[in-house]
């Protein structure tokens, strides 16, 4: 038995900075989470996955053969970027279809692939639209549909669901459990640990380059759900939305930022709040909903410490 | 550290799908597109091309007036000069066309989106200088060859001959000459700038600033080998030499072959540059 990604005890260095240090696993078919606060080497890890870095020590292979130096396995990948980079003239279905053409499809395959990627990702209705003029939901949309538009067999996505609002996430990873059940290995990085929790339950933890723990998500979560973590959303209504959340039980505290607007809110048990929050995005106009930062990294500290 | 997080069993995919030829064609098709799509590049297309139909113009009445062919001849030099009158619009063009190709990509990580493709560094730079070949070919070669041919056609008793067609392989060489070391010298800046408007800068300075140079250092030595200091020198002295012409006073003694050499030394500095320069990944060290 063989697997799609191997890592071998695979070190990353920057000169004197150590990215990621001597992280081993093996990736076969579904969806893997990546989960691991900013800097902790989850981008270099992908970038050593999809052949983008070469590896100071140990090796890594993509479908057999070592991912750096073999573009020919992109046939197979699909990479969607944590860089906000598009060709910003071109509409969508142009941008799309033009990459396609780079992995060797005519123009009348690339354009029939590029359209169905693109209604993949529930970006028909702009699909002639200049992407320079998307938002940033839609932007990711757009990079996600080139990723998957090939068709590959291993699917790269870094931090796929960010800007998002809670529809689109919700769609979108119903489309990364689709592909992982559809036999595709999909790696997926996030710092957010509900979003991964929709898609799947295997995940990679890493922290400071290192691989912290593996396995399932909901003993990792349990772990987690000892620390209250915190929320932050842009709605339109921002007031209407807190005096409907601010019943629930887990709540530890909400808070209307003066110079944003955002609601900030501190939650126990974050599923209940997400659910609450989905089913109440139409009335309150949610636009955007993340959880911050700095407290994910005081549970990494506290993974850390254990 | 092994740490096996996979249950299922699965077939072993060996990626066996070789890569196929000439991947740099929809890079380089895909940028032209992009230009295309700008006025400002159309409109210096078009402006590019008024000297050339102004020399048209100039054979047309030559012909009219038989008696004109002593105060302009259409021979080497008329041919010459035309293009090398087309040089401050193959310089503006080149910084147009080609002081962000690199620099955006790689300013913003959009050379991820070329190279998670099944593609290589060289493709995507082969791409990146197709691109800015057509595009100053289209104010050096194109106009020099429609000038050839349409003179050709207007005045048949003067350019009618067999012998004169030697012209096309010289209109070639001296636009390759011209072109190919400043498509390196505008993809370098390009790829170090990082900025679309400092490569610019770059370029400009790189091509102005070693024209002044020589021409400060002849004035200093009254040498002939100044001219070296001069890309535009070079290429005018090279350009000379393949059609057969008098050089002009500051490279009179320069041989052609060291200006040749000093061109050809900028191409290959050039592509080694760009392809130690171009990563998808930034190495912060």
């Amino acid at each position: 038995m063989t697997a799609r990604v191997v890592f071998k005890n695979a070190s990353r260095w920057y000169g004197p900075v150590m990215a990621l240090n001597d992280v081993s696993f093996e990736l076969g078919p579904g969806v893997y989470g990546l989960l691991g606060p900013n800097g902790a080497g989850k981008s270099s890890l992908l970038k050593l996955a999809s052949g983008q870095l070469r590896p100071s020590q140990g090796s890594v292979e993509l479908l057999g053969r070592p991912a750096f130096g073999s573009p020919e396995v992109f046939h197979s990948v699909g990479l969607c970027s944590d860089t906000d980079a598009l060709f910003d003239d071109f509409t969508g279905l142009q941008f799309v279809s033009a990459l396609l053409s780079l992995n060797g499809f005519d123009r009348a395959q690339a354009h029939k692939l590029a359209t169905e990627a693109i209604e993949t990702v529930d970006l028909k209705d702009a699909m002639h639209r200049k992407v320079g003029a998307y938002s940033k939901g839609m932007r990711q949309r757009i990079k996600l549909a080139q990723a998957l538009a090939h068709q590959p067999e291993v699917l790269f996505l870094d931090e796929p669901l960010t800007g998002m609002d809670p529809q689109n996430r919700k769609r979108i990873s119903d489309l990364m459990k689709r592909l992982g059940d559809e036999g595709r290995t999909v790696l997926v990085s996030t710092h957010i640990l509900h979003e991964l929790e929709q898609v799947t339950r295997r995940v990679l933890l890493i922290h400071n380059g290192r691989v912290l723990a593996e396995g399932d998500l909901r003993e990792i979560r349990d772990l987690l759900d000892r620390h209250p973590r915190s929320v932050r959303i842009k709605a339109t209504n921002t007031r209407g939305l807190a005096r409907e959340l601010v019943t629930l039980p887990d709540l530890v505290s909400l808070n209307i930022e003066d110079a944003t607007g955002h609601l900030l809110a501190e939650i126990r048990k974050p599923e209940a709040f997400f659910t609450k929050v989905q089913e109440l995005s139409g009335a309150f106009g949610v636009e955007e909903m993340w959880v911050t930062d700095e407290n994910l990294e005081s549970v990494f500290s506290y993974l850390v410490s254990k | 550290m092994s740490t096996q997080i996979y249950e299922q069993h699965y077939r072993r995919l060996d990626a066996s799908i070789p890569l196929r030829k000439q991947r740099w064609i929809p890079i380089a098709r895909e940028g032209l597109k992009a230009l295309i799509a700008l006025r400002a590049y159309l409109g210096l297309i078009a402006i590019a091309w008024l000297p050339t139909f102004g020399r048209l113009v100039q054979v047309y009445f030559i012909t009219r007036f038989p008696e004109a062919r002593r105060i302009v001849p259409i021979d080497d030099k008329f041919f010459f000069d035309s293009m090398a009158f087309q040089m401050p619009w193959m310089l503006l063009m080149a910084a147009f066309a080609g002081s962000g190709l690199i620099a955006n990509d790689m300013r913003t990580g959009g050379l991820l989106l070329y190279l998670s493709r099944p593609l290589i560094i060289g493709d995507y730079i082969l791409g990146k200088v197709s691109i800015l070949f057509a595009s100053l070919s289209m104010v050096t070669l194109v106009p020099g060859l429609v000038l050839f041919f349409g003179a050709r056609s207007l005045a048949p008793d003067i350019l009618g001959e067999w012998s004169h067609l030697m012209l096309i392989p010289k209109i070639v060489g001296f636009a390759l000459v011209t072109v190919l070391p400043t498509i390196g010298i505008v993809l370098v800046m390009s790829a170090l700038a990082r900025n679309a408007r400092f490569a610019g800068l770059g370029f400009f300075f790189v091509f102005v600033g070693s024209a002044v140079a020589q021409a400060i250092a002849w004035r200093a030595t009254r040498s002939s080998y100044a001219g070296l200091i001069s890309i535009q020198a070079c290429i005018r002295r090279v350009g000379e030499a393949i059609f057969g012409l008098k050089p002009s006073r500051m490279t009179a003694e320069l041989p052609p072959e060291l200006a040749f050499a000093v061109l050809a030394t900028i191409v290959v500095v050039s592509l080694y540059v760009l392809k130690t320069r171009v990563r998808a990944v930034e190495i912060v060290k």
